[in-house]
């Protein structure tokens, strides 16, 4: 299988994802590990990180950080001015997508099933077994 | 400009489209900028077909000269935009007309400092240089321009419109229907349909949809700058494009593996196998909109990953489900009644085996997904193959929490076509939200629905 070097999920992805496993009541969010991460640099847009901060679940975002080893460069919280906070907007920026897992996985909280990232590609394919 | 208190018209000249979508698309482009549309346009049944036959140009009233622009800055329906100056049945009502028009409008262009041009068109007919020189020269005592001829890069362009569009016996009428004058304001979008052709772009698939179609997909989808736009069969990731020239941040899945990892044979003759660089990102990145990549997916649609549970993600959902002609229509799963999954080293991949998605059950998901993670006043955009001698209205598949927007046909052949569909997430206010799709036609059930008539 040819590695391709233009490929990378962003952490942004996981936190829209979840394990849909049958039978499966708490699969969000999916735990990551990762083998192989890259921090690449991207423009920054306030006005779309802002209209993100909604959108997201926040300790999701936290909790991704912490599993994939950065920790302590979000606050717990979103704080209240966030629309122009500019300082928490890049930092937001920067977890969400700066950091880009190259090779690794997300797994199911609730049923320990892995699915595997590969080439920045996650693969959320049931076997056919499963569905 | 428009002056204070004058309430300017403007005339805007049509591309020619089956599809008829363009005022669902002014309308929808409106929208997303906020404001409110008042289009003018004649209609009639035509004696000979019986079918409702559109003029090839619009009025718009009651609208600021900017949101003239915003229009224009995104339709590809839409050619041109002018100052309506005057307009006529013949030409020297025209004339009047244009003299009516108020001098306030007029003056600043008449300066000396002010060069000029006038072009004359004809729409469905084409009209002579020595005609069109005998029309200019017919205008000249209503129009006093005192600044030099440019034809060339002119202060002020204005064009003369005369419409035989209307015609009598498969010929073109002797007498125009409607003569219309106007001051060009700007073109709209139809030079991006060049710019982002397919024939000039690496990655390309059996499916990926034409350019002018994907944009005006995009702008029925209500997209903006800052918009999070979802392809659940995004393939080659042609309908997202646009979405990203727009501003928007894009994201897609599939279940090919060999198209979301670029590895297979090239779907352009004679290119052999794909090449590292052909993916969705990489495309993006050859047109300078590397930055509203978000990413893709190995998803299956039947059984996606998205977390939209009371979560609302994206703003519109752009998509070309398979039809089960070009592509088959599949989904992870197997014939077998208890199939078994061989155990593989660590390091490789199952390739799940698939079985036939019925269309049935393609656009109740689709629907599903759309109804769950679109936000309020989100759009659903999508094509829906439709076997002609079965359509009704109850073929469109329908959601309590979506509303129907627009349909618009389009045909393949004689009989089938595909129907362009729009549909907006409502507020959540009154509905339940354990709506289902719900599907009034059977049309879609069963193997193979479509492409046996399709091919029959």
């Amino acid at each position: 299988m040819r590695l391709s070097t233009f490929v990378r999920m962003r952490l942004i992805t996981h936190n829209m994802l979840t394990s849909h496993v049958k039978g499966v009541k708490n699969g969000y969010p999916l735990v990551i590990k990762a083998e192989d991460i890259k921090e690449q640099e991207t423009d920054f847009n306030p006005d779309f990180i802002s209209r993100m901060i909604t959108r997201i679940e926040w300790p999701a975002l936290t909790k991704a950080m912490e599993m994939i080893g950065h920790t302590d460069q979000l606050p717990e919280e979103v704080p209240k001015d966030y629309e122009t906070n500019n300082d928490f907007l890049k930092q937001a920026h920067h977890a969400l997508m700066e950091i880009e897992v190259i090779t690794g996985s997300l797994t199911c909280p609730e049923s320990g099933r892995e699915f595997p990232i590969a080439n920045g590609i996650p693969n959320m394919l049931l076997n056919e077994d499963e569905v | 400009q428009c002056l204070d208190g004058f309430k300017c018209k403007y005339l805007i000249l049509l591309a020619q489209d089956k599809l008829l979508a363009h005022i669902s698309e002014l309308e929808s482009v409106a929208q997303t900028f906020g404001f409110k549309l008042n289009i003018k346009q004649k209609a009639k049944i035509s004696p000979t077909t019986g079918k409702t036959d559109f003029t090839k140009w619009i009025i718009l009233q009651e609208i600021a000269e900017e949101n003239v622009l915003k229009l224009m800055s995104r339709s590809v329906c839409a050619m041109s935009a002018f100052e309506l100056w005057g307009s006529g049945s013949d030409f020297s009502l025209l004339k009047q007309s244009i003299l009516e028009y108020p001098l306030e409008q007029k003056r600043d262009c008449f300066k000396e400092t002010q060069s000029f041009a006038i072009r004359v068109k004809g729409i469905g007919k084409k009209m002579s240089s020595e005609i069109q020189r005998e029309r200019i020269d017919l205008l000249e005592d209503v129009l006093p321009f005192q600044g030099k001829v440019d034809l060339v890069n002119p202060s002020g362009e204005f064009y003369l419109v005369e419409d035989y569009s209307n015609r009598v016996q498969g010929q073109p009428p002797k007498e125009p229907d409607a003569i219309l004058f106007g001051r060009l304001l700007c073109n709209g979008q139809r030079s991006l349909i060049e710019r982002y052709s397919l024939k000039k772009r690496k990655f390309i698939g059996n499916t990926s949809m034409d350019v002018m179609l994907s944009i005006l997909m995009t702008n029925l989808g209500g997209i903006n700058k800052n918009s999070v736009v979802c392809d659940p069969f995004v393939g080659t990731g042609s309908l997202l494009i646009p979405a990203a020239h727009f501003g928007g941040y894009v994201i897609g899945g599939d279940i090919n593996y060999n198209i979301i990892h670029a590895r297979g044979r090239s779907s352009r003759k004679g290119a052999g196998w794909r090449q590292k660089d052909e993916t969705i990102r990489h495309t993006l990145m050859e047109y300078g909109l590397r930055s509203q990549y978000l990413d893709v997916l190995l998803c299956d649609a039947a059984c996606h990953a998205w977390n939209t549970n009371g979560k609302e993600l994206f703003d519109a959902i752009i998509t070309d489900p398979p039809y089960g002609i070009r592509e088959a229509c599949q989904k992870v799963g197997s014939k077998k009644q208890n199939p078994v999954v061989p155990e593989l080293e660590p390091g490789l991949t199952h390739f799940p085996e698939q079985t036939e998605y019925h269309l049935e059950d393609v656009f109740k998901d689709l629907l599903n997904f759309a109804a769950q993670s679109l936000v309020a006043g989100g759009r659903l955009v999508y094509w829906l193959p439709v076997y002609r001698a079965d359509y009704s209205p109850k073929v469109i598949p329908t959601h309590s929490l979506l509303k129907l927007m627009y349909n618009h046909e389009q045909i393949l052949n004689s009989h089938s076509s595909r129907r362009l569909i729009v549909m907006e997430k409502l507020t959540k206010e009154n509905v339940t939200e354990t709506a289902q799709a719900v599907i009034s036609s059977s049309v879609f059930s069963g193997h193979n629905s479509f492409r046996d008539k399709y091919f029959s």
